[in-house]
Order: structure tokens, then C-alpha cells, then sequence
């Protein structure tokens, strides 16, 4: 499977070497730092006004990545939960003598306490090490966004990135997920994966064209949500970019409505 | 009766004084609060499969729960395709399970 926060929700190590936030390692060994881990190329600025320092500039136009100025960056932690896509940490390597310690914006109760015990994980919230609550705040500004900081033996400073309670790490792993061949594409008409490539196999190259050999957007949801899945699996399987694929044609209602509010409407204009 | 309402949430706070109603699912009386909407009402009463689908016969309940997906759909007030997750709850409402595009499953399989 392809890599990268478009396929997996996850920034991969290529996408991180090109993120513009990241600080180098001499800044990293001088302590308390943020590091952007913003990858995506989206319309989103909170990060720039919320540092008082200027470390952090976005610029015109506003979907720039932003730029970290590391030797601005006092480590305050402000943008830390200001970023809508939670995607800074701040990072002080110079925590003790073997750990450092890694802050991470945090949604989910319980909220952990100073002192606890929990399992630190990586990007893909998968268990890394164990790690030591060091402290949890949520002033004014971050908007009901906890910052949780955890101390971490030095050399997962770059792996680990949040954590999970003691207690949720024991849970059994979740279920196998289903092959992909028989995963709904089109929840209305029930249309597979399998169904999908099928189509495309026998030479279907457009969203209109698979549509009309397996009804794959003719339910009642007008194809919203799959149109753009097999837009996906068309470029997939034959290589040309989202953008080349033709999408399928739009016609009203875009919702389910009742004839009845079609024929009043008819009646009103006579 | 069950109920997996949420009464004090984190951010949004307490919830707020509201007027209990009865809606009946399948014939039964399930309560239900103004200003909810019938999906809301039946997931907090622990009911979860609004509907069958017709090819597979499997369930399905809440998907994309803003009205896009149409995957909650139910008969309601013996009108079918009604798209529970943005449907208003009323009270005396009468609910029944979406079989295929209709309330019966037999009529699915004449």
C-alpha cells in the first residue's frame, strides 16, 4: 500500500525530510524545541499567529508549508495545541541524562496525571516504549486541548509522538480487517472492490463508465460516497491522476425527496 | 430502559433542559427528546440496525451521520428513505425497519 498521510493518515519518512517545520539536529541538542510535522499543502495559519516569537511563518499564499525558525523557537509550547491538524510536538532532548521528553496535543479521557505510567507510541499509535508523565496542561489559549508531556528514553525522541493508558495497551488487538477484494466500495448498491476492478478490468476508465457496469453511484446517495473511492481505484489500477479521471454526471435531486415536492413545485408555476 | 446519551461532555458541557417525547420503533415506545434526531434517539436506546440492505440482507445504521450517505434510512410515518441521522425526532412517531426499500420484508421477497 502506497505511504504517506494521502493513503494512511501517517507522514512518511520522505514526507517528514521535506516538511519545512522540522528542526535540525544542533537545535535539537540545544533543548526545548518545536518540530512541525506539517506535510500537507492546505489552506491553515493558526500556527503562525499563534507563536509570539515568529518562529513560525506561513506567508502568502496560505497554503504554504510552515517554516520553523529554530533559533526564534524558545519551546514555549503554544502552537502545540493551537495546531488544528495536531501535527507540533515540542521536543527537549536535554530532559535528564538518558531521557528526553516529548509534548503532544491530547483529546481522550481520561486525561493522564503527572507521574503515570504509560505506553508511549509512534505516528501510527503504535506501541513504542513506555514512558512518565511529566506534566499536562491546558491554559486558556488551547482551547480545551490538553498538552501532555512524557519523558522517553533519548533514542525514540523522533519515533515516539503521543501515548495510550497502561490499561488501554492490554486490550485485545482489534479484529483482522477484512480482505480489500470484498470491502464495499458503494455502500447503496452493495458494489465490491472486486466488482470495481473487474470493471475497469474490462476496460472501464472513467467514473461513468464503472457506474454503468456495476451501478456502482446509482443509489439513493447519488455516488457521494463513492464516487470519489472509484475515482481512486480507476487511478490505481490505471495509472492516470486524479485529476485526468472524469468524474460522473451530476443530475438533480442531490437529495431524497419525495415526488410529491417536485409536483406541488410543478403545479405552483402553472 | 437503555440510554447512551451523553450528559456531561468535556467540551460541550451539560446538556440542557429538554422535553421527553415518545417515538415507537417497530411498535415499540423508545424515549426520545425534542430537538434530537431519530438516529440519535434510537442509538442512545441501543438500537443500532435501522435498516437491511437488499442484496446481502445485512444491516446497516448510522455511516456519515450528516445526510449524505442515505445508510440510515428508515420508514417513518410509513414513508420510506427517510434519512434518520437528519430527521427531527416528533413525538408519537412511528418508526419501522427499512427492508430493501420498503418497511415489510416480505414484500422484498414476493
Amino acid at each position: 500500500m502506497a505511504e504517506g498521510v494521502r493513503f494512511t493518515g501517517i507522514p512518511s519518512a520522505e514526507e517528514l525530510a521535506a516538511a519545512t517545520g522540522i528542526p535540525s539536529e544542533e537545535r535539537l541538542k540545544q533543548g526545548r524545541v518545536a518540530v512541525i510535522e506539517c506535510v500537507q499543502e492546505i489552506p491553515c495559519n493558526p500556527c503562525e499567529s499563534a507563536c509570539k516569537f515568529g518562529a513560525i511563518t506561513v506567508g502568502k499564499p496560505i497554503t504554504n508549508l510552515p517554516c520553523l525558525h529554530e533559533e526564534k523557537c524558545v519551546g514555549c509550547g503554544r502552537c502545540v495545541a493551537m495546531c488544528p491538524g495536531q501535527a507540533i510536538f515540542l521536543l527537549n532532548y536535554n530532559y535528564s541524562e538518558t531521557e528526553a521528553e516529548v509534548s503532544f496535543p491530547y483529546e481522550y479521557l481520561p486525561v493522564p496525571e503527572k507521574g503515570d505510567v504509560v505506553k508511549a507510541v509512534g505516528r501510527d499509535g503504535q506501541y513504542v516504549c513506555d514512558g512518565v508523565v511529566t506534566s499536562v496542561v491546558m491554559p486558556e489559549a488551547y482551547k480545551n486541548t490538553h498538552v501532555v508531556s512524557i519523558a522517553i528514553p533519548k533514542e525514540y525522541i523522533n519515533t515516539v509522538r503521543s501515548m495510550k493508558h497502561s490499561a488501554d495497551a492490554d486490550e485485545a488487538e482489534a479484529p483482522a480487517k477484512k480482505d480489500t477484494a470484498s470491502r464495499l466500495v458503494c455502500r447503496c448498491m452493495e458494489v465490491t472492490r472486486e466488482d470495481i476492478e473487474a470493471a475497469i478490468a474490462a476496460g472501464a476508465t472513467t467514473v461513468d463508465g464503472v457506474k454503468r457496469m456495476t451501478h456502482a453511484g446509482m443509489g439513493l446517495c447519488q455516488g457521494k460516497t463513492c464516487e470519489r473511492l472509484v475515482a481512486r481505484i480507476i487511478s490505481e489500477k490505471t495509472g492516470l491522476s486524479m485529476a485526468e479521471i472524469i468524474p460522473a454526471t451530476k443530475r438533480a435531486p442531490v437529495r431524497p425527496i419525495s415526488m410529491g415536492v417536485m409536483a406541488d413545485a410543478a403545479e405552483q408555476q402553472n | 430502559m437503555e440510554d447512551n446519551r451523553i450528559l456531561h461532555h468535556p467540551i460541550l458541557g451539560d446538556v440542557p433542559e429538554r422535553k421527553q417525547i415518545t417515538i415507537y420503533f417497530e411498535g415499540e415506545p423508545v424515549k426520545a427528546y425534542e430537538g434530537e434526531p431519530i438516529a440519535a434517539a434510537l442509538m442512545a436506546a441501543g438500537i443500532k440496525a435501522f435498516r437491511k440492505t437488499v442484496n446481502l440482507d445485512e444491516p446497516r445504521g448510522i455511516f456519515c451521520a450528516i445526510g449524505r450517505c442515505t445508510d440510515c434510512m428508515m420508514v417513518v410515518n410509513g414513508i420510506p428513505n427517510v434519512r434518520t441521522c437528519v430527521t427531527f425526532v416528533e413525538d408519537g412517531m412511528q418508526l419501522q425497519r427499512q427492508y430493501g426499500f420498503s418497511a415489510a420484508k416480505e414484500a422484498e421477497d414476493r
